[in-house]
């Protein structure tokens, strides 16, 4: 049985990880290289001591931000204590399917996501390996 | 073993372009003839006596006279999706083992219909599926060692980077049918009934299960064509199993610029001690150099969005070149064959049965209703 572990993980506060990862993810769309952002996966893998909840609220967080508004429609399964999906559709007919489950072994690791828009998409494969070195939202 | 005669029903711009190379490269089997029903249109006939003319067979017009010809024990069945339960029902009852392509029918009903047939005449099935992918295969073994413990859900993407994507306009949401009764063009097809049934096979067989409910959307994110003959370029799916375990599926078209390789096709098991990715380009090099990257030509008039691969090559489209996979992503459609015919060959059971390939298609109609009400609907 996964159970969460009160220490404290070996990497940057998973707010400022987050912020300056959902920053990237709307350059990459104003970029205009992308079209029309239309779907969203995220896949969370969360650290002992860390929280489902809240790892969906930011993947939740960034869509909106994505989408430019609030989803029309929300269904959520999973429980809330290992894992969890929410599938979001948004007036638009944008979608995102966004989960969280336990990282294990591989602590840090953070979201995976895949982007895609009417005419291109983003991949972001987390830290793959290394250690992420973003140690606040303004670092660059 | 001796080697068993081929009936391929369907031709040309269908997947028989890779399930007969897969048989005649078999050494274990060889293509008799090509056959469709009689009452099809000019451009299929055609394009089915190309394939018999490729293969130096005989083109059958009626699937009865077909079945009545010498040394045929294996059909491979490509008939358009909108009939191919009633010729599957044919080749069944006539007692022939059945190579099916995927999806099993056009609606569950219908591939109940199949089922039906098939288990009625007691013949071995199997449908085209990932199965038998090596990073699917990966996969299974995560779930089977028990490593991640418990399982938890299974994330599953296939999407294909293929087609010109980009030239939708609108910012609408679809307006989807809860029943659709017509899936081929030539221009677009109903890509997350044609691909979704890929992934969510892979989320079934790797849980082991069918889901009870489903939450779906269907869009318009990527090709005009698509708006045009109003058929989806996308889906995704939310699968709610008994004992609380969950998975979700991505199915569809995304362009041939979306992607490095030939699109998203990648598994996330995630159970209570972890998670882990199984991606079809992993492990990889990857080239980058000063030699000019490979450009979408113009679409084959007849195919624009790169599905076949007989118009793939008439047109000219390159093989992208950034991504190496060490995997071989071409022996996909041959492996599956060989698993086939090995199953043939020891007498054991293929694992993407027309039993098992029916929960796809289950959730595949139950998505639709999902998409179309806006709510989860019972699988």
């Amino acid at each position: 049985m996964w159970r969460y572990h009160s220490a404290m993980p070996d990497h940057p506060p998973a707010s400022a990880y987050n912020a300056r990862l959902t920053d990237a993810l709307i350059s990459a769309i104003t970029d205009g290289r992308i079209g029309l952002p239309r779907f969203v996966r995220w896949l969370d893998r969360v650290d002992s001591g860390g929280s489902i909840e809240d790892s969906l609220e930011v993947g939740l967080e960034a869509c909106k931000r994505a989408f430019g508004s609030e989803p029309v429609r929300e269904h959520r399964t999973g429980d809330d204590l290992l894992h969890a999906t929410i599938h979001a559709v948004w007036a638009t007919g944008a979608s995102a399917l966004i989960s969280a489950g336990p990282a294990g072994g591989k602590p840090g690791a953070g979201p995976e996501i895949m982007l895609v828009g009417s005419s291109g998409a983003v991949y972001f494969d987390g830290t793959i390996g290394s250690k992420p070195t973003v140690a606040s939202a303004g670092d660059r | 073993m001796r080697s068993l005669g081929v009936l391929c029903v369907g031709g040309l711009q269908t997947h028989q372009e890779n399930h007969a190379a897969g048989f005649d490269a078999d050494q274990r089997s060889h293509i008799v003839a090509v056959a469709d029903e009689v009452d099809i249109d000019d451009r299929r006939r055609a394009l089915n006596i190309r394939l018999a003319e490729q293969y130096d067979v005989p083109y059958i017009e009626g699937i009865e006279k077909a079945l009545a010809l010498p040394g045929i024990d294996i059909v491979s069945m490509c008939a358009d999706v909108e009939r191919r339960h009633r010729v599957v029902a044919a080749c069944a009852a006539a007692g022939k083992i059945m190579y099916l392509d995927k999806p099993l029918a056009a609606n569950a009903g219908r591939a109940s219909e199949v089922l039906q047939a098939i288990t009625k005449s007691n013949v071995t099935s199997q449908m085209y599926s990932f199965v038998h992918t090596a990073w699917a295969k990966a996969a299974k073994e995560c779930v089977e060692s028990g490593r991640m413990g418990k399982l938890l859900s299974v994330h599953a993407d296939i999407l294909f980077a293929k087609g010109p994507g980009g030239t939708v306009t609108g910012n609408t949401p679809r307006r989807e049918t809860a029943e659709p009764t017509k899936f081929t063009f030539v221009e677009s097809k109903r890509e997350f009934f044609d691909l979704g049934v890929y992934p969510i096979g892979l989320c079934l067989w790797l849980a082991d299960a069918e889901p009870e409910t489903v939450s779906a959307v269907t869009g318009n994110y990527f090709f005009d064509q698509h708006v045009q003959n109003d058929t989806e370029d996308f889906g995704a799916v939310m699968m709610e199993f008994a004992g609380g375990v969950v998975a979700t599926a991505t199915g569809g078209r995304i362009g041939w610029n979306s992607h490095l390789a030939g699109g998203p096709h990648r598994i996330t098991i995630v159970g209570e001690l972890g998670t882990e990715r199984f991606d079809a380009w992993e492990p990889r090099l990857e080239v980058y150099s000063t030699a000019e990257s490979p450009k979408l030509p113009p679409p084959h008039p007849q195919d624009p969005m790169g599905m076949w691969r007989s118009t793939q090559q008439a047109a000219g489209i390159p093989r992208k070149t950034t991504y190496t996979p060490l995997a071989d992503e071409t022996r996909w459609y041959g492996d599956d064959i060989t698993a086939f015919m090995d199953c043939l060959e020891k007498g054991s059971e293929p694992v993407m049965t027309a039993a098992r390939a029916l929960g796809p298609s289950k959730v595949v109609s139950a998505a639709y209703r999902s998409a179309a009400s806006g709510y989860p609907e019972p699988v």
